[in-house]
C-alpha cells in the first residue's frame, strides 16, 4: 500500500478525520441546531441555550470520547505486542474487571460522580497491581503466566460483578449496565485521562522501535541489547495505566481497544513509529462519531456507546479485511 | 469632609437595605426538597419537567397540567400525558432536549434518575427540585410542594386534602377489621424466576395497612427471588401477583401444583393491577381499596 511511504499525509488525513468528527459531534443532537446558529457560536452571537448545548454538554463529551478512544487504541496495540497474541485486548488481563466492579459498587452504595470516578480508578490500579504480584511472585515473567493470572483474575470479577448485578436493586441497574457497556454521559474531570493519554502516548512513542524489534522474538530483541524484562514490565504498567484512565472516563467500552490496532495495521503495517499516533487518532475519531449516534440515533431514547462502537467496526473492519487479502 | 462620609455611608447603607428587601420580596417561593436542598424560585415555575411517571402524575394533581412542558417515556397517565414530549426515559435523560425546553424547574426522583446526570442539570444552572416518596402521606405532601412551587395552590390544597380524607376513610374502614390480621401474605411481582419485594416496597405497605403480613418483608433487598421452598415452608395464606393484564392469571396458575400451600386451599390466589400499586402518586388509594378488599374476603368454609 502507498500509506505505508506517506505516513504524514496518513496522519495529517487522520487528523483532518478528527476534526472532522469533533465538527459532527458538536453540530449533531436530539435537539436540532440551524447552521446559521453555528457560525453564531463561532462569533458569541448564539443565545445562552445554544452556547450551554454546544459547549456544556457536547464538548466535553466529544473530548471524552476522544480521550478514551485514543486510550484505549494506544493500550490495545501495547497489549497485542506484550501478550503476542492478536485476541489481546485492554481488558484481557482484568483491568476492567476490578474496575467496574469497583464503580458497580459506588453506584450500589449511590455515592456522587466524583466518588465513583475515584473507585473506578482504584478498582483498575488494585486488578493491575494483583495481576503484577502473582504473575511475578517468583520472579520469572512468562507471557503464559502473565496471560493466564489476567483471564483468572478477569473471571473473579466477572462473577462478582453478576453477584452485584444480583443483589442490586432494580432501578440501579441499567446505570450498571450502561457502566459494563461503556457510557460517556457522565460529567468526569477530563484533564485527569488527558494527562495520562499525553504522558502515555508519549513514552509508547519513545519505546516504539524497541517494540517493533520484539515482534521479531525474544532472542533477537536480547541479541539486541534490549532488556526484555524491563521492557515487558513498562508495557504492562503503561498499557493498564492507559486503560485504567479509558475505563474511569467512560466505563468499559469494547471493541475498541481490540480492533483499532488490526484496523490500523492493515493499512499501514506494522510500525510502531506510525502504528502507535495512527491508532491512537483513529481510535479517537472512532468513539466520537459512535457517542454522537449513541446519544442521537433513538433520540431521546440514549443508548450507551458500547453497543455503537461495534456496530460502526465490525463492518469497516470486515471491509479492511477483505480489501487486504 | 467627614460630613460627606456620613452621607456617603448613609447612602450605601440604604442601597444595601433596599437590595436586600428586593431580593426578599422577589424570593417569593421557597421550599425545601426531599435532599434537604432549599428551592427558591423568583416567581411562580411555568415551564416543568418531570423525571418520572409518578412524578408527572403528581404535577397534574397539584394543577399543573399546562405547565409541564417534558417528561419521560412512560408517562402513561393521565392520558393527557402522552402527548406531551419526552426527554428520554427516568433512568437515561436526553439533558440537550431538556435544556433546549428552558425549564425553570425540573422534578427529579432521587432513587431513580441517575444521580451524575441529576448533578450535571444542577450544575448546568437549573432549578431542579429532588423527590424521593417513602410513604402516603409524602404522596399530598408531594402535591403541596409542587403547587406551591407552581402557583397552583388552589387545586394542590384541594387534591391532597382530598387524597388524606380519603385515606383516613380507608384506614378506619380497614384498619378496625380483625379478620385479615396478620393475614400472611406472598407478593408476587415476577414469574421467571418468582420474585417478590421487601417490606421498603410500596406494595408490601399497601399490605400492612390492610393489616395483611408480607412472608418476605425482612428480605435484604428491595426486590428479591426467593426460592418455591422459602414459600412453600412460609406457607402463605394469600398470593397476590402484580403481573400486566392476563399475565397474573398464568403466574398464579402455578401455584396450583401445591394444594395444601393455604392459599390454594381457600382458593386466595389474586391478580392485582400493578398501574395502582407502583407509584407513589394518588392512584395508590384505588390499590389499596382494592387490596384491602380482597385481604378481607371471607374464607370459604371447608370441611
Amino acid at each position: 500500500m502507498k500509506l505505508k511511504q506517506h505516513p504524514f499525509i496518513f496522519l495529517s488525513s487522520l487528523l483532518i478525520l478528527v476534526l472532522v468528527s469533533f465538527l459532527f459531534a458538536l453540530s449533531t443532537g436530539s435537539s436540532h441546531l440551524p447552521s446559521q446558529t453555528i457560525l453564531s457560536l463561532v462569533d458569541g452571537t448564539a443565545s445562552p441555550i445554544q452556547q450551554s448545548l454546544v459547549f456544556e454538554l457536547r464538548l466535553p463529551r466529544a473530548l471524552a470520547a476522544f480521550a478514551a478512544g485514543a486510550l484505549l487504541s494506544i493500550a490495545g496495540v501495547l497489549m497485542q505486542v506484550l501478550l503476542k497474541n492478536p485476541l489481546a485486548d485492554p481488558y484481557v488481563l482484568g483491568v476492567s474487571g476490578g474496575s467496574a466492579l469497583a464503580a458497580l459498587l459506588a453506584m450500589l452504595m449511590g455515592v456522587n460522580t466524583f466518588w465513583l470516578t475515584g473507585s473506578a480508578f482504584l478498582g483498575a490500579l488494585l486488578s493491575i497491581s494483583l495481576v503484577f504480584s502473582f504473575a511475578h511472585s517468583n520472579g520469572s515473567w512468562s507471557i503464559s503466566r502473565l496471560l493466564l493470572t489476567g483471564i483468572i483474575l478477569a473471571s473473579g470479577w466477572g462473577a462478582l460483578i453478576s453477584f452485584v448485578l444480583v443483589i442490586s436493586p432494580p432501578e440501579k441497574i441499567h446505570g450498571m449496565l450502561f457502566w459494563l457497556m461503556g457510557d460517556l454521559s457522565y460529567d468526569r474531570p477530563l484533564l485527569p485521562s488527558y494527562i495520562i493519554l499525553f504522558f502515555g502516548f508519549l513514552f509508547s512513542l519513545s519505546i516504539s522501535r524497541q517494540l517493533n524489534i520484539l515482534l521479531w522474538g525474544d532472542q533477537q530483541a536480547g541479541s539486541l541489547g534490549i532488556d526484555i524484562k524491563r521492557l515487558r514490565t513498562s508495557i504492562f504498567f503503561i498499557s493498564s495505566l492507559l486503560t485504567a484512565g479509558a475505563i474511569t472516563l467512560a466505563g468499559s467500552i469494547g471493541f475498541v481497544g481490540l480492533v483499532i490496532p488490526h484496523l490500523v495495521r492493515l493499512i499501514i503495517g506494522t510500525d510502531h513509529r506510525l502504528l502507535i499516533p495512527a491508532s491512537a487518532l483513529t481510535g479517537g475519531a472512532l468513539l466520537i462519531i459512535a457517542d454522537t449516534l449513541a446519544r442521537t440515533v433513538l433520540a431521546p431514547q440514549q443508548l450507551p456507546v458500547g453497543v455503537l462502537t461495534a456496530l460502526i467496526g465490525v463492518p469497516l473492519f470486515l471491509y479492511l479485511l477483505r480489501k487486504s487479502q | 469632609m467627614k460630613a460627606k462620609l456620613y452621607q456617603n455611608s448613609l447612602l450605601l447603607i440604604i442601597l444595601l437595605a433596599h437590595l436586600v428587601i428586593c431580593t426578599v420580596t422577589h424570593a417569593q417561593i421557597q421550599v425545601k426538597d426531599d435532599s434537604s436542598q432549599i428551592i427558591i424560585l423568583q416567581q411562580p415555575a411555568k415551564n416543568v419537567i418531570s423525571l418520572s411517571p409518578g412524578l408527572t402524575e403528581l404535577i397534574y394533581s397539584a394543577g399543573g397540567a399546562q405547565y409541564l412542558k417534558g417528561v419521560v417515556s412512560y408517562s402513561d397517565f393521565p392520558e393527557q400525558a402522552k402527548e406531551i414530549p419526552q426527554v428520554g426515559s427516568y433512568n437515561a435523560l436526553d439533558l440537550e432536549k431538556i435544556i433546549a425546553l428552558q425549564p425553570d424547574l425540573v422534578v427529579a426522583w432521587k432513587s431513580g434518575n441517575p444521580t451524575h446526570q441529576v448533578e450535571q442539570l444542577i450544575k448546568l444552572g437549573l432549578t431542579v427540585y429532588i423527590s424521593e416518596p417513602n410513604n402516603f402521606m409524602d404522596i399530598p405532601r408531594t402535591i403541596n410542594t409542587l403547587g406551591k412551587l407552581m402557583g397552583t395552590e388552589t387545586i394542590s390544597e384541594q387534591n391532597s386534602i382530598h387524597f388524606i380524607n380519603e385515606f383516613k376513610r380507608l384506614e378506619t374502614i380497614y384498619q378496625n377489621k380483625i379478620k385479615s390480621k396478620n393475614k400472611r401474605t406472598f407478593i408476587q411481582i415476577w414469574n421467571k424466576p418468582v420474585m417478590s419485594v421487601n417490606k421498603d416496597h410500596l406494595i408490601s405497605k399497601v399490605i400492612t395497612f390492610c393489616g395483611g403480613e408480607n412472608i418476605f418483608a425482612q428480605a435484604k433487598g428491595l426486590t428479591s427471588a426467593p426460592s418455591i421452598e422459602s414459600i412453600l415452608v412460609n406457607n402463605p395464606d394469600l398470593i397476590i401477583a402484580t403481573g400486566m393484564a392476563d399475565t397474573s392469571k398464568k403466574w398464579l396458575s402455578r401455584w396450583q401444583q401445591w394444594p395444601s400451600l393455604n392459599a390454594v386451599k381457600n382458593k386466595h390466589l389474586y391478580a392485582v393491577n400493578p398501574d395502582h400499586l407502583v407509584r407513589h402518586t394518588p392512584r395508590i388509594l384505588l390499590g389499596i381499596d382494592e387490596v384491602c378488599r380482597l385481604l378481607n374476603q371471607p374464607s370459604p368454609v371447608i370441611n
